[in-house]
């Protein structure tokens, strides 16, 4: 069973460990503890019963100061035998809700390699993303990439919250 | 004008080209002796070449003039020397000096605060944020403050005054949350952590609470969520806990909410006397639960905790007063399989409490002692009226296979709780298993099921092979090797229909390595990309695999890739520290420096090192230059004190190996039966320091030390016992050996002719005759679990005993002629078995194993296996019997090279002067032309060698 939980630097060895076979990137650590040292609220691990991290999202807000703020996913992986469980999209909705809480993220981004057709059909009907382009070469390897975004003021802005938690 | 002077260096440095940068300071300097940014950029320049004296002497005599570094081009250039040569004190020195000129500088106090907080100097960091608050007084800096009194309190050395330093932090945080200065939840959980330090619930209750001012914030943590939830469990209010984890799971899907609310359900129960208050209660609870479980994908959290519940009331003994209410556990379980069997997860989420219920509520390390065989056959009952529905109906879709894979994992934990040691029964139906797993069409289709029944099929018979041929009786040995062999086609099947299973290719790893196969090994280690922080949590499954193989060059190039990789870290870590000082995001520093010791003190990172010690000190045993080089060698840095091997810290992943049965079952463990040699652990830290430090003593012909370490090395070997693999106790006693002829060398003892010969004893021991490879099919017995290793381990002591041969001769020792017709008389004889062994390995292997391992009439356990195999996967027994046959190849031709080459050279990059670690570069690496260093072995008879040397040319190393 999982549990969601924001992430912390030890949980890079776990997270390079869910790359294994996920994802053909594989990050320096430098990569992903500049996330955790700049926007620590914004990336989350899905831990197992036995403390395993089987998933993760790992998110940033875009640096450049134009308005309005926007975050991006840079990378969402979830394990295999864990898929079709949900993961990914409880992953994505902490992180959504996070960038729109913590940092007033009007909007979030994120590229999806063409080929990659779950992805794309995650990105698309689940989380509702729509293709704002296709960005030609984006991947070391040469792929293509879709640029996706989603609204998030329409997304949390009504929500009205029931705070006696 | 200063920096139109020193554009020119600044940009040689730009470009990497440090010689360029030195030869332009030294035009600077010759013109104007007394230019300090020149002779502060010379420093630098210097420091990246790993100069640590120069620049040390440089920086003193700059840092006695006055003014000096006020100068920011000197200031910075100087900084960065240091910051490179590792050498914080003398940063803050410079810091220090520059504030006593410059009081009101902010950057410069920043710097300062940041250089001591990157170094783990607590008690200087509190001093800087002090001064740096005092000076400009802004919110930051009383973070700055905070942080660091809690630091000090957790991670310094022993304070008499923690109490107060956590109550001062505590008031500070507390005054700026009252305030309305914390913004967001990175200060509150510092807050959290310091009144955590001081077991302080209330507080932290108080300060999570729903009054607070970041309340929004809080509940939209999940962490927090959970914090306050667990609080109010461990402050025994369980009404609380149970209302705030319910109300959380209103919303949300957090296991770790679940448990606490189960937890303090149970509690709860447990103080209610009244039967009926207690049946209403769970009543209640059950509702929720079940509410829970109707929304969208939320059923199999909501399921998976009423077996949690059933657990809890059947380990607290209230099963038999509630079991009106909430089923057995024994039902619960079978009823959450029945619901989520077809999920690739469902194993996995229900494994523990098969244990928990079979083993009751006391299962730890030994489930075994407290096994019940009711429950046992209860389960076995419940999983025969199931399995064979599952297997019919396999076919059908991919959740129906799903469902068959996650029944035939509780069968095989069941299995293992029973103590099956009938190596047959775990044979059975894997035909079965092969039938499915590895048919081309059902794979494509049901890809992960089909990986997962070929994994199960090679576990179980991985499981029965061993327990048929126990490693341990040597008569076994050969049916072992071949039993290991057969399941090998198999796991290459699965590979090739799913090349991104890294299971499969780990069990293939550790299968072709117990055969002493690596380099088909490392290729397929290879197609893992393993890398970056990896190398430390999965390297273990290789690094040091190659030496033990006479694979020395390929080990050495991971071993390289593993300590550039510790040395990246450790620059990165601090680099991001400062940047959450700065940016203010404070939850993760304490996170940030204990992952940052973890990998400064790693186990892996002490292997890695001494493996790529061991491969240079071996690749270039024979020539003489090593002797030099071993005599300028520090070998203080890796003196394996008691300290510094209690702090080691095992990153190590043994759990990667998709185990089916709890670890804690060590001898149904796969990933501790299939280790080829024994995990290396403190004692092999010690050996294995200890190796360099004597040969260093040898070659400084310091006696005395020798004796010293000699003494040291025997304690450590009988201390490890059978920690040591027998490789690595052929090396520990060779090393002895060495040790004792060059003591009586040195000190023109009678008895030298007696200690050569017990230490060529000990070398020809482990060198087989070379008629054995005649035997064709014979040799196949021992080949694999043992002739090679030995052969390696014999090789690996005679270079040892060359260098301390070229060390006698070099003082002139009386009585190292000897020593070297000794030593001479071993090489042809080890030369001539290496020679039979690539002759064997080069024709008749293949042969043998169609004979002996295939096509062989004698029966044994795996018989049919092998011959479906043969019948149905001709191809991936031919790319095994390849392998097998290439790596033994290999690893024969580097022994050879070894014997062949007594002045072949690789460049000693680790053996430069310190022992401990390459002097690390800030930027970007040097390339270095290994050509120009390393002289290359000729051409026809040395492909293999040349061919992976030719690679390592290639790698941009660090020095």
């Amino acid at each position: 069973m999982i549990t969601i939980r924001q992430a912390r630097a030890s949980d890079e060895i776990a997270m390079q460990n869910c790359n294994l076979t996920n994802l053909p990137e594989n990050y320096h650590m430098k990569y992903y503890l500049y996330h955790l040292a700049t926007w620590p609220e914004l990336s989350f691990v899905a831990e197992n019963e036995q403390g395993r991290v089987v998933g993760y999202v790992l998110a940033k807000m875009n640096e450049d100061m134009t308005e309005p703020l926007d975050g991006h996913i840079t990378s969402l992986s979830v394990m295999r035998s864990y898929r079709r469980l949900g993961i990914a999209e409880r992953l994505m909705n902490q992180a959504q809700r996070a960038m729109f809480e913590v940092f007033d993220a009007k909007c979030v981004s994120l590229h999806v390699r063409i080929s990659n057709i779950a992805a794309f059909s995650l990105y698309r009907n689940t989380l509702s993303f729509d293709i704002d382009h296709t960005e030609p070469k984006y991947y070391a390897d040469g792929e293509d990439a879709y640029s996706m975004k989603k609204d998030l003021t329409a997304l949390y802005s009504l929500e009205q919250e029931n705070l006696d938690f | 004008m200063e920096q139109r002077q020193l554009r020119p260096v600044y940009d040689a440095l730009d470009n990497e080209d440090v010689k360029q940068a030195l030869k332009e300071c030294n035009k600077i300097i010759r013109k104007h002796p007394n230019h300090l940014s020149a002779q502060a950029l010379k420093a630098y320049a210097l420091a990246r070449t790993g100069a640590s004296n120069e620049v040390l002497e440089i920086g003193e005599s700059i840092l006695k003039v006055p003014r000096s570094v006020a100068n920011p081009h000197v200031r910075q250039a100087l900084v960065r020397a240091y910051k490179s040569i590792r050498r914080p004190a003398e940063e803050i020195a410079v810091y220090n000096a520059a504030l006593k000129h410059l009081p009101d500088d902010e950057s410069i106090h920043s710097a300062l605060f940041l250089t001591t907080a990157s170094n783990e100097m607590y008690a200087e960091q509190h001093h800087a944020a002090v001064a740096l608050n005092k000076a400009f007084k802004r919110q930051r800096y009383t973070w700055w403050i905070i942080v660091s009194l809690l630091l000090q309190t957790q991670l310094g050395k022993g304070s008499d005054n923690t109490q107060l330093q956590l109550s001062l932090a505590q008031r500070m945080a507390e005054k700026a949350l009252q305030d309305h200065q914390i913004k967001n939840t990175e200060h509150l959980r510092i807050l959290l952590l310091i009144l955590e330090a001081q077991n302080n619930h209330e507080a932290m209750l108080k300060a999570l609470s729903p009054d607070s001012p970041l309340a929004q914030q809080i509940a939209n943590d999940p962490d927090l969520v959970t914090q306050r939830i667990s609080l109010f469990v461990k402050t025994r209010a369980f009404k609380e806990a149970m209302s705030s984890a319910s109300q959380t799971l209103e919303i949300r899907d957090n296991w770790a909410d679940y448990k606490h609310y189960v937890e303090a359900v149970t509690e709860e129960i447990g103080q209610l006397a009244d039967d009926s208050d207690a049946h209403q209660l769970l009543r209640n609870v059950c509702e929720s639960i079940e509410k829970w479980s109707q929304v969208r994908g939320r059923a199999r959290g909501a399921r998976l905790a009423l077996v949690e519940l059933s657990a809890k009331l059947h380990c607290s003994g209230y099963g038999d007063r509630l079991g009106s209410i909430v089923s057995s556990l024994g039902d619960q379980i079978w009823k959450y399989v029945d619901t989520f069997q077809n999920k690739a997860i469902c194993y996995s989420d229900i494994m523990q409490y098969f244990v928990d219920h079979v083993c009751g509520s006391s299962a730890t390390q030994d489930p075994s002692t407290t096994i019940s065989v009711a429950f046992i056959d209860f389960h076995d009952n419940q999983l025969s009226q199931r399995i064979q529905h599952a297997r019919e109906n396999a076919d059908n879709s991919e959740d129906c296979a799903q469902a068959w894979v996650n029944m035939e994992k509780i069968r095989y934990l069941l299995q293992t709780l029973r103590g099956d040691n009938n190596p047959e029964l775990w044979t059975k139906d894997v035909d079965l298993f092969l039938e499915f797993g590895l048919d081309p069409k059902k794979a494509k289709l049901k890809q992960a099921a089909c990986s997962d029944m070929v994994l199960l099929a090679c576990q179980r018979l991985i499981q029965a092979a061993f327990l048929a041929y126990p490693k341990e009786q040597q008569q076994s040995h050969g049916l072992l090797s071949r039993s290991l062999f057969i399941i090998l086609p198999i796991l290459e099947e699965g590979i090739r229909l799913n090349g991104e299973n890294f299971l499969l290719k780990l069990y293939a790893i550790r299968l072709y390595l117990y055969l002493s196969c690596y380099s088909r090994a490392r290729a397929l280690y290879d197609t893992l990309n393993i890398k970056n922080i990896q190398n430390d949590t999965l390297g273990h499954f290789i690094v040091g695999q190659g030496l033990a193989l006479g694979c020395y060059i390929p080990d050495l190039e991971l071993s390289y890739a593993g300590v550039s990789f510790y040395d990246r870290a450790h620059f990165t870590i601090p680099h991001e520290l400062e940047s959450a000082y700065k940016n203010g995001t404070y939850s993760n520093i304490p996170d940030f420096l204990e992952f940052r010791n973890n990998l400064k003190h790693s186990f892996q990172r002490e292997i890695t090192h001494r493996c790529a010690l061991r491969s240079e000190t071996i690749s270039q045993g024979c020539s003489k230059d090593v002797v030099e080089t071993l005599k300028a060698a520090d070998t203080q840095s890796i003196e394996p004190t008691d300290s510094m091997l209690a702090s080691l810290h095992d990153n190590r992943d043994v759990k990667v190996m998709g185990l089916l049965t709890p670890l804690g079952i060590t001898e149904w463990n796969l990933e501790i039966l299939t280790r080829p040699s024994p995990l290396p652990t403190e004692n092999w830290i010690r050996l294995y320091s200890l190796l360099p430090q004597i040969m260093h003593y040898i070659a400084a012909a310091d006696v005395d030390m020798v004796e010293a370490k000699q003494r040291q090395l025997l304690n450590a070997v009988e201390e490890a016992g059978e920690s040591l693999s027998a490789y690595d106790k052929t090396v520990a006693h060779g090393l002895h050996h060495i040790a004792s002829v060059y003591i009586c060398l040195s000190q023109k003892g009678d008895s030298v002719d007696e200690k050569i010969d017990s230490l060529v004893k000990i070398i020809e021991t482990n060198i087989p005759e070379e008629q054995t490879f005649d035997q064709k099919a014979a040799v196949l017995d021992k080949l694999p679990l043992a002739t090679i290793r030995a052969l390696a381990a014999a090789t690996e002591v005679f270079t040892y005993a060359v260098t301390a041969k070229h060390a006698a001769s070099s003082n002139r020792l009386p009585g190292s002629n000897s020593f070297g017709f000794a030593l001479t008389q071993l090489r042809k004889r080890s030369l001539r078995c290496v020679s039979a062994l690539r002759a064997w390995a080069n024709k008749p292997a293949r042969a043998a194993i169609c004979e002996s391992w295939i096509d062989t009439e004698q029966p044994m356990l795996l018989s049919n296996v092998s011959k479906y195999m043969q019948t149905k996967h001709k191809q991936a027994v031919d790319v095994v019997v390849k392998g097998c046959v290439d790596s033994w190849l290999k690893s024969a031709k580097g022994i050879d090279a070894i014997y062949n080459y007594a002045l072949m050279t690789v460049p000693a990059l680790l053996f430069s002067a310190d022992l401990s670690w390459f002097e690390p570069l800030p930027t970007d690496d040097i390339e270095v032309d290994l050509a120009q260093v390393m002289p290359l072995p000729e051409e026809e008879e040395h492909e293999v060698i040349e061919d992976t040397w030719g690679d390592l040319n290639k790698k941009r190393l660090l020095r």
